[in-house]
């Protein structure tokens, strides 16, 4: 068997499982599938944000699907924050994915999955395409770097069609960074996108937890090329949004509970009692509805 | 007029016909519009701003003339109270409320092309005190405003011609900036603050008439 635990040597597995923890609140499993028939020694190396690493190897039987706690494979890390495990072998025959748990909700082991990422798919922009932050959810990114030299990172959030806010940081190669969305961009309430883009490449996911701290995952999205959102301007950015439903003037707009209210006015001159709601939070970008209301009211 | 109050959208007065202002106020309970008590004066192209449980109706025309009627409804009481008049009678105004003021910009004493106002007064509902402002840049009238993180800003409008002009209020500075350009000149408009944006639909396109747009945008203030 060939030596496979040197990071950067392309082997035919080498995957990457990008948050795995084990901790009071939260703990992982991991699920690998050997799907062709061989046996397969498989390397894993766990490498937490502060640089503390542990290696296991584990003998993988033809068509064995292995399940296995992290808090048993990486014993040796002990509890603590969440770390990057990079998966390599000498077999194309490994398929993967990996659970994270929370323990101490109500729900009890309230389960998310993922699958695990191809190290060859890391890249130099991610994008992580809902990060929700309010009273309901709240979101983290994961980056890992991948690369062999230290990253640095830019993270761009973008809201409701502009680029809303930029964090940079270095993040050492073979490690993770983690944060939650309202921590790297506390002035930024709602849902937003993120592009997080590195001069080394980078693997990553996204999390959304709900008031429970219940998690559901996603991978992030290798990008080609940055969104052409508009940058902020010091005099500020109009942005044209889909067209009222009615034509209409001399007419008052409130915004409640995240829809936008535009009532009566006058349209072409006659006085209209129509209420037309926009909902801006609307996936498909917004959506115009329209309800007749009694009394004429201008 | 329109605001909300007590977590509720009322609607209220209001030309029905072109010189004939209403009084009816109403409530939408989520399912109807559920009428209260009326207006205690009949009242058209004033403006309405909520704060809490309570709005203040302010200026417009009321009883027929160009007015600083000042007017506050409790949401949870059902009642009216007329307060201190505003220092400077107009209609076609525009406010907003901001760190607990109501902030009362622009207006008309009249539709003559001269009589657009630039006058800014806040209003303090704890004391009942109006007190007079920076005046805004640009004098007009069916103008719109919003609040945003501690800056007043103020949309469009007309008299004599029909503006695209954004300018913004700081309180802390009292001083006055001058913003991108609306993409259209409108009159007629209302503003809404909703997320880190500032939602302004349709309005009209020319002084005077009541040639409407169907446009929407949302401006997006600087940090």
């Amino acid at each position: 068997m060939t030596v496979l635990c040197i990071f950067g040597l392309l082997l035919p597995c080498d995957l990457v499982f990008p948050w795995v923890t084990h901790n009071g609140q939260y703990d992982s499993e991991i699920v690998v599938n050997e799907i062709k028939g061989v046996q397969v020694e498989l390397v894993l190396t766990a490498t937490r944000a502060n640089g503390d690493s542990a290696q296991v190897t584990h003998q993988l039987m033809p068509y064995e699907t292995w399940h296995v706690d992290a808090s048993v494979v990486f014993a040796a890390l002990g509890e603590g924050p969440g770390y990057v495990v990079r998966m390599q072998c000498d077999a194309t025959t490994i398929s993967a994915a990996y659970v994270v748990r929370l323990l101490a909700g109500s729900s009890g082991r309230s389960p998310a999955q993922a699958n695990v990422v191809q190290t060859s798919s890391a890249t130099q922009h991610l994008l992580y395409n809902y990060l929700p932050s309010d009273m309901q959810f709240q979101s983290a990114i994961v980056v890992a770097n991948m690369g062999d030299e230290v990253a640095h990172l830019t993270m761009r959030a973008y809201q409701e069609g502009i680029k809303a806010g930029e964090v940079t940081l270095q993040l050492h190669s073979g490690r993770p960074f983690a944060a939650l969305a309202s921590e790297l961009f506390p002035h930024l309430v709602g849902s937003i996108y993120a592009v997080v883009s590195a001069d080394q490449p980078i693997l990553g996911s996204a999390f959304i937890f709900n008031s429970l701290s219940e998690p559901s995952m996603a991978n992030a999205q290798p990008l080609a090329v940055l969104p052409m959102a508009p940058d902020p301007d010091p005099n500020g950015v109009w942005v044209r949004k889909r067209p009222s439903p009615r034509w209409t003037s001399e007419m008052p707009h409130v915004a409640l509970n995240d829809e936008l209210w535009v009532i009566a006015g006058a349209e072409f001159g006659v006085a209209s009692d129509a209420v037309s709601i926009y909902n801006s939070s609307a996936i498909s970008g917004g959506k115009g509805s329209r309800c007749r209301c009694g009394d004429t009211i201008t | 007029m329109t605001t909300v109050a007590a977590g509720r959208v009322h609607a209220m007065g209001g030309y029905l016909t072109f010189g004939r202002a209403e009084r009816d106020l109403y409530v939408f309970d989520g399912a109807n519009w559920v009428r209260l008590t009326d207006i205690p004066t009949s009242r058209a192209a004033a403006v309405a701003v909520g704060l809490g449980d309570v709005f203040y109706l302010t200026g417009g025309v009321a009883g027929g003339r160009v007015s600083g009627l000042h007017q506050r409804y409790n949401a949870l009481s059902d009642t009216w109270e007329t307060m201190t008049p505003m220092p400077t009678p107009r209609e076609h105004l525009a406010g907003a409320a901001m760190g607990g003021f109501i902030y009362i910009i622009g207006g008309r004493a009249d539709f003559s092309g001269g009589s657009s106002m630039a006058v800014l007064e806040a209003y303090d509902p704890q004391l009942d005190v109006w007190t007079s402002l920076p005046s805004m840049p640009t004098p007009r009238s069916g103008l719109a405003a919003a609040a945003w993180k501690g800056r007043l800003y103020v949309f469009g409008g007309e008299l004599p011609d029909t503006y695209d002009d954004v300018e913004a209020y700081d309180p802390a500075t009292q001083q006055w900036s001058i913003l991108q350009p609306m993409p259209t000149a409108l009159h007629g408009i209302g503003a809404a603050t909703m997320g880190r944006g500032i939602y302004i639909v349709a309005g009209g396109v020319s002084v005077g008439s009541f040639r409407p747009t169907d446009q929407t945008h949302v401006f997006f203030p600087p940090n």
